[in-house]
C-alpha cells in the first residue's frame, strides 16, 4: 500500500556545504532551548515530567543532526522547458512547479554562515503568497548566473496577471 | 467619443472640494450650531441676557473686538475655500490610448499612471453624500498593494460612461497586442479633438451639456429649454432617481438586467446564520448566566461590545443589500450597497479562482455563495470581505445563473452538472474523480467528495461534506502547482496537490488523491498552466 511519492529525472542537487548550515542552526536551536530548559531545572519542581522532557528533547535533536545530510541532500531542483520544479524532504515531500512566466521577483539572500561558506540562497515570488518556493545553499556564483538565467527566461515567457 | 476620454488633460467635477470636505464641514457646522444652540434660543425668543461666565463670545463683545473676530473667521474661510480650489485646480485626469494619468497634489505633486492592458477592473463607487449630489468616484483596479488609480468626483452620468469608454479601450489594447484586428470603434478615432469645452463652477451645467446623457428610468424631461423651471425640475429628478434606483438599473443601456434577484429577507438570514451568530449566542448566554449568579459588574463590561456586535449585522446588511449581478461585453457587473453604492466591472479575464461554497448552517435552505480571486482589490474602507464576494446568498438556480457570467469559456451544461454534483451526491454519478478507499482514514466522511473534473480549460476541485466547496481554476491563470506527501499519506498511498492562486484567501486543494494519480494529475496541470497561460496572453 505504501506508495513513496516520486518524480524521476536527474535532479540538481545543492552544495554539499549546505549540510553545515542545517547542522549550525541544529546547534543553535539546541543551545537555546537546553538553556530553557537548564531555567525550567533552576525553578525548581521537577517532576517525572521533567525528565520525560529532557528525553523527547535530546532525541528530538539528535534525530534533526542525524538526518541534516539527508535532509540537505533532499533539497533539488529542475529547469524544464517551461517551468523550474522544486522537491524538498525526506518525511514530508514536497514537489512546486513554478512557470518562468510567473515569476514576479527572485532573491538572492546571504546570512552570515552562507556567507562564511560561499554560499547564497535563491526565494522565488510569484502572484501566488502561497507559493513560498526557494533554493536553499547554492554555491555564489551558480546562484547568480541561476538568477540571470531565471530572470531571462521569465522575461520571455512573462505571461500577463 | 465621450469628450472625458479624448487624450486631453480634464480636472474633476467642480463640485469636488465640497463633496470631499463635506463630512468635515457637516461637522464643523454641527459642533458651532450645538454650542451656540442656547444663545440662539435667547435670542430669538428675546430672553434677557443671562450670565454666562467666561464665555469667549460674551468676551468679545465686551471688548469691542466684534469686527476683529468676524474678520478673522472671513480670512480662515476664505483661505479653506482657496485651498481647497487651488487643490481642485491642480488635479488633472487624462485618458490616452495607453493608460489612465492622474496628476495632483499642491506642494508634493504626485503622478500616478494605470496601463490600460494592466486594469484589473473598474468600480464606480457612490457614497451617500455624493449621491445626493450626483457625483461620483470612479476606481481603476490594478494589481498591487494601494496601486489603484481613484478619479474623485465625476459626476454620475460621466462616471458611468468613462468606464465603459475605458474598458472598451483596455479591451481593444489586449485584442490589439494580441496582433487580431480590432474591430472596436474606440481605438484610434478621435484623439485629435482639438479644444476641450471648459468647466465652469456652475451647478447646473455638472450634468447636462457635456456628456450625452442616456435615456433615465424616469423619462426625465430632454427639452431643451432654458427657463430655469424645467431644468431645475430635470435635475431634481434625476437627483431622485439616483436615489432611489440602485446602480446597475440607473444606467440600463450600460449593463442587462440582473440575472439574479437577492431578496432582502434571504440576506438577512444568511448574515444571522454564520459562525459569527454562534460566538454571539454563546457570549449572550454566558453574561445570563453570569449575571443569574448575581455578577452584575459584567454587564457594564461587556454590553457595549456586545451591541457593537449587533451593529455589525446592519453594517454588512447595508453594504450587500441591493445586489445585483450582470454580464456585459467589458466584463461581469456587480453592484451592492443601501446607502454607499458600489458597482463593480470585472473583465472575465482577469478572475483568477471561482469558489462555490455552503456553510453548514445554509444547508436546511439550500442556499451557496460565490466568491472569486483576483489580483486588484478595490479600496474601500470595510470591504475586503465584500470585494471578493460575488453572489452573498443565493439558492442553486442563481449560482446556475451566475457561474457562466464568471467562466463564460466553459460549457454551461457541464458548469451546471458539476454545481449538482456538489450540491447531491449521488455515489453513482462518476462526475468527479474518486479517492481510493484509503482516503476514508484521513477523511472518514467526505473521502468519496474530494475530486477533481475538467470543464474546458477550468479545473473543478469538490470538497467536503460539513463545509462543501466546488472551487473553479481557469487554468492559465495558475501560478504554480505543489504536490505534498507527509509520513501518513505515504503509508496510504496519496498524496495531498495545491493549486495557487493569486488570492490566497481561496485555495483550491485536493487534500487526498492516489499517489500515482496525484502525481500524472501534477505534470499534467503543470504542462497545461504554462500553454494555456502563453496561448492567454497571446489572445
Amino acid at each position: 500500500m505504501a506508495q513513496r511519492l516520486d518524480l524521476d529525472g536527474d535532479w540538481q542537487r545543492v552544495s554539499p556545504k549546505y549540510v553545515w548550515i542545517v547542522i549550525v542552526g541544529s546547534l543553535i536551536a539546541t543551545v537555546v532551548s537546553a538553556a530553557i530548559i537548564a531555567l525550567i531545572w533552576y525553578a525548581g519542581d521537577w517532576a517525572w515530567w521533567g525528565w520525560l522532557l529532557v528525553a523527547a528533547w535530546a532525541i528530538g535533536y539528535g534525530l534533526q543532526l542525524i538526518f541534516a545530510p539527508r535532509r540537505a541532500r533532499a533539497i533539488g531542483y529542475r529547469m524544464r522547458d517551461d517551468d523550474l520544479l522544486i522537491r524538498r524532504g525526506i518525511a514530508w515531500l514536497r514537489f512546486v512547479a513554478v512557470p518562468y512566466g510567473r515569476m514576479q521577483l527572485i532573491d538572492v539572500t546571504r546570512g552570515p554562515i552562507s556567507r562564511a561558506l560561499g554560499l547564497s540562497d535563491l526565494r522565488f515570488v510569484t502572484a501566488s503568497a502561497s507559493s513560498n518556493v526557494s533554493i536553499p545553499g547554492l554555491p555564489a556564483e551558480a546562484a547568480d548566473e541561476l538568477r540571470d538565467r531565471l530572470i531571462g527566461l521569465a522575461e520571455t515567457r512573462r505571461a500577463g496577471l | 467619443m465621450n469628450p472625458l476620454a479624448d487624450g486631453q488633460w480634464h480636472r474633476m467635477h467642480p463640485a469636488t472640494p465640497l463633496l470631499r470636505g463635506g463630512a468635515f464641514f457637516v461637522a464643523i457646522v454641527a459642533i458651532v450650531f450645538a454650542n451656540l444652540r442656547e444663545r440662539l434660543v435667547d435670542w430669538i425668543a428675546h430672553v434677557p441676557d443671562r450670565a454666562r461666565e467666561g464665555d469667549p463670545i460674551d468676551a468679545i463683545v465686551e471688548h469691542g473686538w466684534v469686527l476683529w473676530a468676524l474678520l478673522g473667521v472671513l480670512v480662515v474661510v476664505a483661505l479653506i475655500i482657496v485651498w481647497y480650489r487651488v487643490t481642485w485646480q491642480m488635479t488633472e485626469f487624462r485618458v490616452t490610448t495607453d493608460a489612465v494619468e492622474l496628476r495632483s497634489g499642491v506642494l508634493n505633486r504626485q503622478n500616478r499612471q494605470a496601463r490600460l492592458d494592466r486594469i484589473q477592473g473598474v468600480n464606480v463607487h457612490r457614497t451617500l453624500f455624493a449621491r445626493v449630489f450626483g457625483a461620483a468616484r470612479l476606481e481603476i483596479v490594478v494589481a498591487g498593494h494601494d496601486a489603484n488609480l481613484s478619479l474623485q468626483y465625476l459626476g454620475s452620468a460621466a462616471a458611468e460612461e468613462l468606464r465603459r469608454e475605458i474598458l472598451g479601450l483596455a479591451g481593444s489594447k489586449r485584442a490589439s497586442a494580441a496582433g487580431l484586428h480590432s474591430a472596436s470603434p474606440v481605438a484610434g478615432a478621435g484623439f485629435e479633438t482639438g479644444a476641450v469645452p471648459e468647466e465652469h463652477g456652475e451647478a447646473a451645467r455638472l450634468e447636462g451639456p457635456q456628456a450625452p446623457r442616456p435615456p433615465q428610468p424616469l423619462e426625465a424631461p430632454v427639452a431643451a429649454s432654458f427657463a430655469p423651471g424645467p431644468q431645475l425640475d430635470a435635475i431634481l429628478r434625476a437627483r431622485a432617481d439616483e436615489l432611489i434606483f440602485s446602480p446597475a438599473d440607473l444606467h440600463p443601456d450600460f449593463a442587462p438586467a440582473s440575472v439574479v434577484k437577492v431578496h432582502p429577507g434571504r440576506l438577512i438570514g444568511s448574515l444571522i446564520l454564520s459562525p459569527f451568530t454562534i460566538v454571539l449566542i454563546a457570549i449572550v448566554v454566558w453574561l445570563v448566566v453570569e449575571v443569574a449568579r448575581g455578577n452584575y459588574i459584567l454587564l457594564v463590561a461587556v454590553i457595549p461590545s456586545v451591541f457593537g456586535m449587533f451593529t455589525g449585522y446592519s453594517r454588512r446588511f447595508g453594504r450587500l443589500a441591493r445586489y445585483t449581478i450582470s454580464g456585459s461585453s467589458d466584463g461581469v457587473r456587480v453592484g451592492y450597497g443601501l446607502l454607499s453604492t458600489s458597482s463593480e466591472t470585472i473583465p472575465t479575464g482577469r478572475i483568477h479562482a471561482v469558489e462555490v461554497v455552503q456553510p453548514l448552517l445554509w444547508r436546511p435552505f439550500g442556499w451557496w455563495a460565490i466568491r472569486i480571486a483576483r489580483a486588484g482589490r478595490a479600496r474601500q474602507r470595510g470591504q475586503a470581505e465584500n470585494a471578493s464576494t460575488i453572489l452573498p446568498v443565493g439558492s442553486l438556480e442563481d449560482v446556475g445563473r451566475v457561474l457562466p457570467l464568471l467562466l463564460p469559456a466553459s460549457d454551461h451544461t457541464d458548469l451546471l452538472a458539476l454545481v449538482h454534483a456538489t450540491a447531491r451526491f449521488r455515489r453513482e454519478a462518476r462526475l468527479f474523480s474518486q479517492a481510493p478507499r484509503a482516503a476514508a482514514w484521513l477523511h472518514p466522511f467526505s473521502w468519496r467528495r474530494v475530486g477533481y473534473a475538467y470543464v474546458g480549460d477550468t479545473l473543478a476541485l469538490r470538497a467536503g461534506l460539513v463545509y462543501r466547496t466546488l472551487d473553479f481554476v481557469p487554468l492559465a491563470r495558475v501560478q504554480s502547482v505543489a504536490i505534498k506527501q507527509g509520513p501518513v499519506r505515504r503509508m496510504l498511498g496519496l498524496v495531498d496537490l495545491a493549486v495557487h492562486v493569486v488570492d490566497v484567501r481561496i485555495r483550491p486543494r485536493l487534500s487526498v488523491i492516489g499517489a500515482p494519480a496525484g502525481a500524472e494529475l501534477f505534470e499534467q496541470l503543470a504542462r497545461s498552466a504554462v500553454m494555456l497561460a502563453s496561448r492567454d496572453s497571446r489572445s
